[in-house]
């Protein structure tokens, strides 16, 4: 999704803002004048900064009517693909899946389920992606855990 | 007497050490070449193994490691547009570029020549001036440092692609990351809104991963075939075809790469990362083809594949000398210093001079090893071209899922990965550089470091930052950066108007 430069300028500015206020809540240094919120207050004036010089850029292309700008918000051809907004979503999906069940189901289904899923969805036929997803889910294992010594989950199945 | 540098000789050509030397190249070329998984991933993931071994060796796999993990990052980065690692993310695109234009194995070759080239002058500087440029580094204070990470900074816009105010919101979103935690200097906790995970600030190596790894599977299920851009499929048999005439054409510039990315590495917390932007910003701004930048132009790549691999040796010579590590890497291998009870610092050079030499031999070693380990990686890496896109990015997901795991041995590592990925998708989507957001978290921090220790010096006046001869050099040539663009902007808007 693209959205016109003032657009974006109003949201660095409104974050811009908000960051500023927030920092200047940080006490200062012992005997100084300025502190942790120094720094943090510096970047808020800058991405303000350029949040001004983005809306005066974004309405100037779009009082000119230009193609690329004209319009405020603007989709991507492919947010008007079903199949696109559905792998997206399924890859934003699955690593959320990943966070939220690695702990408790273990590295090794967590990571064959979405491999298996993912396989499949992109096109690849059954079979492959069953074994596809096998192989690297140990591969991954093998290297990972027993190789490089890292304490991949193993959840209440203890795989 | 036996002199030390004899005894290293034998200390470093032992089989075992040989040996050592060679799986710790392989393991290097693996880690590097997987997207996502960094040189320092590499050395960390390597540190329980060097505890079993003698400190010759332990040395000897930590420097090959990352000397082959760094070329290794160049091959994902020309292949398939995601930097192995960080050092390699200045070039990418130039690199991939050549790729699409079915120049992949001019890309790997060039990179892979220019790298143990660069290595090895690294390695001759890290030898020779080892105590002159600790020397010069060794006087710097605070203003100096303030101004070279403003100019690392600066460099980062200047390469970024498209719009110039979105490359600086760009670098201010990546200043703002970098100063989520707590503060090191007031001990307090800043953006964290209560999370425990966040007080560390927010990791570095999964915000890479998510920017640059799931960004880009992000872009590739969102993009529809047809006008996805196609990867050729090209045979990369002959590496080292047509490599000659580019290091020939483009001989200054690797003598000029590899010379900055030694005195870049030697700079603490200037390691072999900003080596790479500086090289490549100076290549572009003083190219004779600027225009050829960006649509896969080798003379980029030749300057910062030669300043990385040098910026490795350097970034040894503070480490070695003072104990000041020159990147993350030198700060790992400095803990197994430590660990092996040679404390790094002046006292090195009269208490383990065998040591001291076995260091410079190992690089030398290190780099030459390359040579043919590269080649190899170059000729097996190429399989990844053939392996269709709906096989590779779920599997490329699951390295990405675990490299991050690995990092924080949490899923925290993972959610800042999500995050990171999906900001990163959104700027791109809109114009905005993401390569400026990662040089802003990885120099934030010591920016603002320097910063806040400089005002505390001048006690709040800012006429102080430009009172010392180099720091003055350094601000001047950094104020020239910014103002530059401005000034070249407003005299095209005036030509423009006159036309009118």
């Amino acid at each position: 999704m693209k959205f016109n430069d003032a657009i974006i300028g109003v949201f660095l500015i409104i974050f811009a803002i908000i960051e500023i206020l927030y920092a200047r809540t940080f006490p200062t240094l012992f005997g100084q004048q300025f502190g942790p919120s120094e720094f943090p207050i510096l970047i808020g004036i800058g991405l303000a900064f350029c949040g001004a010089v983005l809306i005066m850029r974004g309405l100037r292309l779009r009082y000119k009517n230009a193609i690329v700008g004209g319009a405020l918000v603007s989709v991507g051809e492919w947010i008007e693909s079903n199949a696109a907004i559905a792998n997206f979503a399924l890859v934003l999906l699955s690593i959320l899946f990943f966070i939220l069940a690695v702990d408790d189901v273990g590295f090794v289904i967590t990571s064959f389920m979405i491999l298996a899923l993912l396989f499949k969805r992109f096109g690849n036929s059954f079979a492959t992606s069953m074994i596809g997803a096998a192989i690297m889910t140990g591969a991954t294992k093998y290297l990972f855990g027993f190789w490089l010594l890292v304490p991949l989950p193993i959840g209440q199945f203890g795989l | 007497m036996v002199d030390p540098f004899f005894v290293a000789l034998e200390l470093v050509f032992q089989p075992y050490v040989l040996l050592v030397i060679v799986c710790a190249g392989a393991f290097g070329l693996l880690v590097g070449s997987i997207p996502g998984l960094t040189a320092t991933m590499a050395t960390a993931l390597l540190v329980p193994v060097t505890f079993f071994m003698d400190p010759i060796p332990a040395i000897a796999a930590i420097v090959t490691t990352v000397a082959t993990a760094i070329f290794a990052g160049d091959i994902p980065g020309a292949l398939l547009r995601i930097p192995g690692t960080p050092a390699s993310a200045a070039y990418c695109d130039e690199a991939f570029a050549m790729t699409r234009k079915g120049q992949a194995s001019k890309a790997l070759g060039v990179g892979l020549v220019c790298s143990v080239i660069g290595g090895l002058l690294g390695s001759a500087v890290l030898m020779g001036a080892t105590s002159t440029l600790a020397d010069f580094a060794f006087k710097f204070s605070s203003f100096e440092y303030f101004w070279l990470a403003c100019l690392g900074l600066s460099c980062a816009v200047i390469v970024s692609t498209g719009s110039v105010i979105k490359g600086f919101a760009s670098l201010l979103i990546g200043l703002f990351i970098s100063t989520i935690g707590i503060d090191l200097m007031s001990g307090h906790p800043r953006f964290t809104f209560g999370s425990i995970e966040l007080l560390g600030g927010v990791s570095f190596i999964p915000a890479m991963i998510g920017m640059f790894a799931i960004s880009e599977i992000l872009r590739f299920v969102a993009t529809a075939d047809h006008v996805r851009p196609q990867i050729p499929h090209q045979r990369v048999t002959s590496v080292f075809e047509g490599v000659g005439r580019v290091m020939s054409k483009y001989r200054w510039n690797l003598l000029r790469g590899s010379s900055l990315g030694a005195l870049i590495g030697v700079l603490p917390g200037a390691g072999a990362d900003i080596a790479a932007w500086v090289a490549y910003a100076v290549s572009k701004r003083t190219s004779k083809e600027k225009e050829k930048f960006g649509d896969g132009h080798a003379e980029g790549l030749v300057d910062a594949s030669a300043a990385n691999n040098a910026g490795l040796s350097g970034a040894w010579v503070p480490a070695l000398v003072f104990g000041i590590p020159g990147d993350s890497v030198t700060a790992i291998a400095i803990g197994v210093l430590y660990m092996k009870g040679m404390n790094p610092g002046p006292m090195i050079f009269l208490e383990n001079p065998q040591i001291l030499n076995s260091v410079f031999i190992i690089f030398f070693v290190a780099n030459l090893v390359l040579l043919p380990l590269g080649y190899l990686a170059i000729r097996l890496s190429t399989q990844m071209l053939k392996i269709p896109a709906r096989m590779l990015m779920p599997a490329i997901l699951l390295f990405c899922l675990v490299g991050s795991f690995a990092i924080t041995n949490s899923v925290y590592g993972v959610i800042v990965m999500l995050v990171m990925g999906v900001l990163a998708f959104a700027m791109e989507e809109n114009g905005f550089p993401i390569a400026p957001t990662i040089l802003g978290i990885v120099l934030g921090g010591m920016l603002e470091e320097m910063f806040l220790s400089s005002m505390i010096k001048s006690d709040g006046n800012f006429f102080e930052f430009f009172s010392r001869p180099i720091a003055a050099s350094l601000g001047v040539l950094t104020i020239a950066v910014w103002v530059y663009p401005i000034m070249t902007s407003l005299k095209g808007n005036i030509a423009s108007r006159n036309r009118l």
